[in-house]
């Protein structure tokens, strides 16, 4: 099987937004929350660079660690999923996640907070695929269909990459030799205990 | 001297160009190629070394998203998972040997010559009701909180996945709302009950003597014995600690 990852090349990025827009009219994602998002670091000096970020199903993943009623699992793919028939709203996936991926549809008092929302990586969650009761809950699911995250697909300069980890790192090494430059593969260290050697 | 200034000032000069020469050579050599893009390019490992996370300017309202990343959740997650598992444990668990030891040895301490059958108010209706509505939110609060550190171990093989959830939903709303009349409690048992919480010499005694709990001596107290004293201050200065768990 192969290990899905993301990979967004910041030289790339040009911080149009599409991704984000991509995964909103995709995923049917309610008003408020933002499955990806983009932040440019360096703003308007001189090396700025934009990167692309969502969850990036890690390795050994902290919200499934810490999440008090384990409502989380890792497809053979390696993505990681959740429930949001188990999900009790406690915001502690929020805290222990590295990429601020966990997002809950209210701010509410006295932890009303509503059901965890976050990327599924377009693989929908627990339900039988391709349901309408899938597509409601967590979105589409591209990957049954055999389709990459669309963020990703329609990525106009093709920054931001999806697919298999082995392939995707490979993709990167190569630009990096030919153009002779890389600001790294944003958050695989963190995500993935590896980095792309370049 | 005049020759001597002109001699020192031809040889500066020479060496000034010498240096500017040699300086101004790879300058020019390099020329078509010195435009590096990736020059000044911020580096993920770079950036966590300098401030251990990665923040930079979204475009959406919710200012939280702007941190992109932030491995110190890491330093959470060991907390939570590793070092609370082991501190509740061994709190929890430690003070239930701690209690059935004492209970084994010393039994259940009767009244030495039965009850007199004059009853002395001792704590008004407020008061009683006071310390009840806090009793009985710290104990929802107890079990709630093990429930969200422990449950998953304890209880989820049990329920099943559903049922537990359903239970740690209620669970969790029950902890969050129970919190505020506990607060209360405890700010108005502070209140109620610090003049007679004031440590003095008399309870130094009865520490001295074991407080009547080892051996049988009946060491003297105003309203509140020194032991009654020291669980009066756990409690009270025991209190932020929840605040900040509650903002958490």
């Amino acid at each position: 099987m192969a290990r899905m990852k993301f990979l967004c090349d910041a030289d790339r990025c040009i911080d149009c937004n599409a991704c984000v827009t991509a995964c909103k009219n995709e995923n049917e994602v309610p008003w408020g929350i933002n499955r990806r998002r983009v932040v440019t670091i360096n703003d308007g000096k001189p090396g700025e660079r934009s990167v692309s970020m969502a969850c990036m199903h890690c390795t050994d993943a902290p919200c499934a660690a810490v999440c008090p009623v384990s409502c989380f699992y890792t497809t053979a793919d390696g993505v990681v999923l959740h429930s949001k028939d188990l999900c009790i709203g406690c915001g502690y996936c929020f805290y222990a996640c590295p990429f601020g991926a966990p997002q809950y549809p209210r701010v509410g008092n006295f932890g009303s907070r509503g059901k965890m929302d976050k990327c599924t990586y377009c693989t929908g969650g627990p339900e039988p695929d391709n349901t309408p009761l899938q597509y409601e809950k967590y979105g589409a699911n591209r990957l049954s269909e055999g389709k990459l995250p669309l963020c990703a697909e329609m990525c106009s300069t093709k920054s931001l990459l999806a697919g298999d980890g082995d392939i995707i790192a490979q993709i990167y090494k190569d630009r990096v030799a030919q153009r002779g430059y890389g600001s790294g593969a944003w958050g695989w260290q963190t995500a993935y205990r590896e980095t792309i050697e370049t | 001297m005049a020759t001597l200034c002109a001699h020192i000032r031809s040889i500066v000069t020479a060496m000034a160009i010498l240096i500017f020469a040699v300086a101004a050579l790879p300058a020019t050599a390099q020329q078509p190629n010195a435009v590096d893009p990736n020059a000044d390019a911020v580096k993920e490992q770079q950036l966590l070394q300098q401030f251990d996370r990665i923040q930079g300017l979204g475009q959406i309202p919710d200012t939280r998203s702007y941190v992109i990343e932030q491995p110190m959740g890491r330093v959470w997650r060991q907390f939570h998972e590793v070092w609370l598992h082991w501190i509740g444990a061994i709190a929890v668990l430690g003070m239930l040997a701690l209690l059935i030891t004492f209970y084994l040895i010393r039994g259940m301490i009767r009244i030495e010559s039965g009850r007199s059958g004059v009853k002395i108010v001792r704590f008004n209706s407020f008061e009683r009701f006071v310390h009840w509505m806090t009793a009985t939110c710290f104990i929802i609060l107890g079990l709630t909180g093990l429930n969200i550190t422990f449950g998953k171990y304890a209880l989820l093989p049990l329920m099943g996945p559903s049922a537990f959830s359903s239970w740690s939903l209620a669970a969790k709303y029950a902890h969050n709302f129970t919190s505020f009349p506990f607060t209360l409690g405890v700010i108005l048992i502070f209140l109620m009950w610090l003049a007679g919480n004031i440590p003095n010499r008399v309870d130094v005694e009865w520490f001295k003597r074991g407080g009547g709990m080892v051996g049988h001596d009946h060491p003297p107290a105003y309203r509140f014995n020194g032991g009654q004293k020291a669980v009066y201050w756990i409690v009270v200065l025991g209190e932020p600690r929840s605040r900040s768990a509650a903002i958490c």
